[in-house]
């Protein structure tokens, strides 16, 4: 469970604050299924990385499991961002020299387990996702809807407790974004896993159980 | 995360750009290969320049004493003088055998033909202890006092062939205004650099018929054999206390293989530590290759970098990361150089004629040094990736 009270992030430029979040309120059941959708600029990134704990809120209360976080470590975020959180991004963001089992192994590279064990839980994730028989190809020999498949499997390989996918349909065909959104309402159904869905297109948030709107750094 | 896991992953990521880390290690390859080539190849030369003087022999000390008074050592009877020298040379500790000779140049003649050549005044001694060996006839002795009897120099001996003398022995040869008669002919020797002159280019006579020969010439040389694994030093110093005692006006000068072989030795170490020098600098420039590539690396893997810190990975392991592959890099052109160097020095050896050793140092130095290379110039690099922001990385196109 996340939650955040009050959360404002600035960015300084040039000595000038640039105010971005202006007090978020937020909350995140497990099992949840969120659509986060706004223009741009709107501060929905950032509140994405907050969320994902790739950034610190210039003030407020983020607490993940009622434990707050704000005085955490970078090497300690790392750590949760490695157990609680997966990352699904626009644009797959696989790493082109590794295998697709390798780029779902990566994750597990952070905590101490054999390879043999990493192996184990990324052929179960890719076959999750329908990847069974690609696992030994490069992200450049896959079509654009299954690298983001392997993505989704990357994300899901530390079994964690929430999937912030940015845009994870944006750069593909209708007929692929739906698959994929299929896929993650099949993970959301059958696994309870928590999902945020950061997306422009209304099809894609209509599908989620719910819909967050934010707009000029407030939700609404 | 393991360090197997770093190497794994270190590995993959060279293999995949194979050119690029290829150029990379060409530096850290060139440097190491300078380094092993040039101390290998300085140590082998020194190598074979000592093995020239222990051949001579290292037990050898050649002294010469040099009259520091002209005008006045001439009341000094010629002949007590030179029994003199005998007589001290003869009673030292430690010396096996003692060989005082004289050189002149007095002309020389054979049948109105003038030969160039140097006149030796020896005793019997100098044949073993500059190990000659003869062809014919027999070498000068002792018992032989003034007699006008020769030994002649390989170089001599066949000149005199030559102008057609076939059978030397018992021919007469003049020397100055007297005659000798041929009792012997040396084998070829190599030229000896603790004596003064070159054996095969002399006649060798008894030592007092030198004096008795020329006016200027004493018997103010002697060569020492010293005793077996004897340090040379305290023979030095006692020779030096007893001409003191017995010519006070002359000063002494020595010359041994031991003092010209630490000589060298110390300028080797010198000389090993300049070309060390000249090669770190091509290794120093390899490290900065490598830390060039590593930036660029660095930059063009920034969304990998993102993706890594996004998944869960700490900044030590982006570090790690790139440190490894730093270290790996230098570590395989440490090997190749090493490799290399040892076998530019082998062909250096093998044209030059010199004996071929594999030195262990120059290997397990250069080994190390680009290792350290490595870790130095990777470090800088390995610590940029670290510190970058995630965000930064991961914003989308």
């Amino acid at each position: 469970m996340i939650e955040l009270n009050n959360i404002h992030k600035s960015y300084f430029l040039a000595g000038q604050e640039e105010p971005v979040l202006k007090g978020i309120n937020f909350k995140m059941n497990d099992g949840d299924m969120i659509a986060l959708m706004g223009p741009s600029g709107s501060g929905k990134s950032t509140l994405m990385n907050i969320i994902g704990l790739l950034d610190h809120p210039t003030s407020g209360i983020y607490k993940l499991n009622n434990t707050e976080i704000a005085s955490f470590e970078s090497d300690q975020l790392a750590e949760l961002r490695n157990r609680y959180i997966g990352f699904v991004f626009q644009s797959f963001f696989l790493l082109p020299r590794l295998t697709a089992l390798q780029n779902v192994m990566l994750p597990l590279l952070y905590r101490n387990m054999t390879r043999e064990e990493m192996k184990k839980l990324a052929m179960e994730k890719l076959i999750k996702v329908g990847m069974k028989d690609l696992t030994h190809h490069k992200p450049s020999q896959l079509s654009g809807g299954q690298q983001q498949r392997v993505a989704i499997a990357r994300a899901l390989v530390g079994d964690p407790k929430v999937i912030l996918a940015d845009e994870p349909t944006g750069a593909l065909d209708a007929k692929t974004s739906q698959e994929v959104m299929d896929l993650l309402i099949g993970l959301n159904q059958a696994e309870g896993t928590t999902i945020v869905v950061v997306t422009h297109d209304e099809d894609v948030a209509s599908q989620c159980k719910k819909v967050t709107r934010i707009r000029d750094g407030r939700l609404i | 995360m393991f360090i197997k896991t770093h190497l794994r992953e270190s590995l993959q990521n060279l293999l995949s750009a194979k050119l690029r880390s290829f150029l990379a290690i060409l530096g850290v390859l060139v440097g190491t290969a300078s380094v092993v080539a040039l101390v290998s190849g300085g140590q082998l030369a020194t190598e074979h320049a000592l093995a020239q003087f222990r051949e001579l022999g290292t037990d050898l000390l050649a002294v010469t004493l040099q009259d520091m008074s002209r005008d006045g050592s001439k009341d000094v009877d010629k002949e007590t003088e030179s029994e003199n020298v005998t007589k001290v040379a003869n009673h030292l500790k430690n010396v096996e055998l003692s060989a005082p000779y004289a050189i002149d140049f007095s002309a020389i003649n054979y049948d109105g033909h003038q030969l160039r050549g140097n006149i030796v005044g020896a005793t019997e001694t100098l044949q073993k202890i500059l190990k000659l060996k003869l062809t014919q006839g027999r070498f000068i002795s002792d018992l032989d006092q003034k007699e006008s009897y020769c030994v002649l120099g390989d170089s001599i001996y066949k000149k005199l062939v030559s102008m057609g003398m076939f059978d030397v022995l018992g021919e007469h040869i003049r020397i100055g205004d007297r005659f000798f008669t041929v009792i012997g002919v040396l084998q070829k020797t190599n030229e000896n650099m603790f004596f003064l002159v070159d054996v095969n280019n002399s006649i060798v006579i008894p030592a007092f018929a030198a004096l008795a020969l020329n006016n200027y010439v004493t018997l103010n040389n002697v060569v020492f054999k010293i005793k077996a694994d004897q340090d040379v030093n305290p023979i030095k110093d006692s020779i030096t206390s007893a001409f003191a005692d017995s010519f006070p006006t002359k000063k002494i000068f020595f010359r041994s293989p031991q003092e010209i072989i630490n000589g060298m030795k110390k300028q080797n170490e010198t000389f090993t530590l300049l070309l060390g020098f000249i090669g770190s600098i091509a290794l120093i420039v390899g490290g900065i290759g490598v830390m060039n590539i590593m930036l660029v690396s660095v930059v063009e893997r920034r969304r990998e970098i993102g993706v890594r810190m996004a998944v869960g990975a700490k900044r030590r392991d982006i570090q790690l990361m790139f440190l490894t592959e730093a270290v790996v890099l230098t570590l395989f052109g440490g090997l190749m150089g090493v490799m290399t160097g040892e076998v530019v020095a082998w062909m250096v050896a093998l044209i030059s004629q010199w004996k071929f050793h594999l030195y262990i140092l120059p290997l397990i130095v250069g080994f190390f040094v680009s290792a350290l290379v490595g870790i130095f110039f990777g470090f800088y690099p390995a610590r940029k990736a670290s510190l970058l922001d995630p965000i930064e990385t991961l914003r989308s196109e």
